[in-house]
């Protein structure tokens, strides 16, 4: 199947195969056709095997010009695809800096909605101290500020205290996992987190 | 540099990933925007295209090669995208109309009643999504070939039909008897009885 036409022949002498009239399908009337229609329209090619989505896309490939200033915007696109997915993996102070930057907030309106001094908060963001100088409580709070899902803010805690104890960043990459995990502050931020209750 | 090489760089937010990216598939992406969405306009295929390149990357992490082509990951963001901007823009002509009759129809047009892609639909599809992508690859091969172009894709009759080489009139019907046999098997799967009861799984 290296060409449209080779896939072409190839599920035509498929259908062949096939005749219509010697299918005998009894009709279905349990599964509604509109809740069938919205549900394959969700699933996407990838849902078929292997060897379908291959005749499916040798059957319709298409191949459009790109025009330097399209193929611009398509970079640029691909781009901010890829700076979310670095901003997604950052430390968390610059996690929650970025959140708040996006939500247009002021330190100020943060630290109040926390109940924490917000020059402590400023510093705190911008790397100058470390997150210990809030509690756990304080920093779990920040995160359902700005509502991070847990598991990033998880790695995001994780990595920010690998960078405080080992202090550059190839270091950090070596410190272990397991060790910033099992501190008592990581955990005790981890529990107010999965602990809706207690902020 | 492989697909795997491209996929790697993008998972790690590695800033060439970009440009490889389009290089690689851009064009491609683009026509098979194209060719489902023809009544829209270059400009809006190629706005949709930016969206779905943006999202893909930022999901790269669910792209699992056991499971198919990137190729084929990359149009499901296209065919999303692309229903999403029709459905934004039925809402903009569903909303003209109603401040030029002064009548609501919101519950006459298809943009009121759930669709792909929402998060209602998506967590009350759930399982039958499951099911759906569980018991796709049992139908054979021109089966499975015939509902991808149609219902995946949303096709026309006449484009399936000369793309198999059959008629219209046969090409409707091996649709119809290919949906059959999956809702065959759908309702022998008891995560769809949630879904046609409205019962959570």
């Amino acid at each position: 199947m290296t060409s449209n036409s080779t896939s072409r022949e190839w599920i035509q002498a498929l259908m062949a195969e096939d005749p219509l009239d010697s299918v005998d399908v009894p009709v279905s009337a349990t599964v509604d056709d509109e809740q069938l229609d919205t549900a394959l329209a969700s699933v996407g090619l990838e849902a078929l095997s292997i060897e379908a989505q291959d005749l499916v896309l040798a059957l319709t490939s298409s191949v459009a010009s790109l025009e330097p200033a399209i193929r611009d915007r398509l970079v640029k696109a691909a781009g901010r695809g890829l700076q979310n997915r670095r901003d997604a993996s950052t430390p968390l102070p610059r996690l929650l800096f970025l959140a708040r930057h996006t939500a247009v907030e002021s330190i100020e309106s943060v630290a109040t909605s926390i109940s924490v001094n917000s020059d402590v908060l400023l510093n705190v963001e911008r790397g100058r101290v470390g997150l210990e100088a809030l509690e756990a409580q304080a920093v779990a709070a920040w995160v359902r500020h700005f509502a991070v899902p847990v598991d990033q803010a998880r790695d995001a805690l994780a990595k920010a205290l690998r960078l405080q104890t080992s202090g550059d960043r190839a270091a950090a990459s070596a410190c272990g996992v397991e060790i910033v995990e099992a501190s008592p502050f990581f955990q005790e931020v981890m529990s107010y987190l999965e602990d809706k209750t207690d902020t | 540099m492989s697909d795997d090489d491209l996929i790697q760089a993008a998972r790690e937010g590695r800033d060439h990933a970009g440009p490889f990216l389009v290089s690689m598939y851009g064009p491609r992406v683009l026509g098979y925007c194209k060719s489902i969405a023809s009544d829209l306009s270059d400009t809006d295929c190629e706005r949709i295209v930016e969206l779905a390149i943006e999202k893909a990357v930022r999901k790269i992490d669910a792209f699992d090669p056991a499971r198919g082509k990137f190729e084929a990951w990359l149009r499901t963001f296209v065919l999303h995208a692309t229903q999403d901007w029709r459905r934004s823009n039925q809402r903009l002509v569903s909303l003209d109309a109603e401040t030029r009759t002064g009548h609501s129809l919101a519950e006459t047009t298809t943009a009121a009643k759930p669709v792909a892609g929402s998060v209602d639909s998506e967590s009350r599809l759930a399982p039958a999504l499951q099911a759906l992508r569980d018991l796709l690859p049992q139908l054979s091969l021109p089966d499975q070939v015939i509902v991808g172009l149609r219902d995946i894709e949303g096709r026309g009759v006449d484009e399936v039909a000369s793309l198999l080489g059959v008629s219209p009139p046969a090409c409707r019907q091996r649709h119809h008897r290919a949906r059959m046999r999956l809702k065959q098997l759908l309702v022998a799967d008891p995560r769809l009885a949630a879904v046609i009861s409205g019962e959570p799984a």
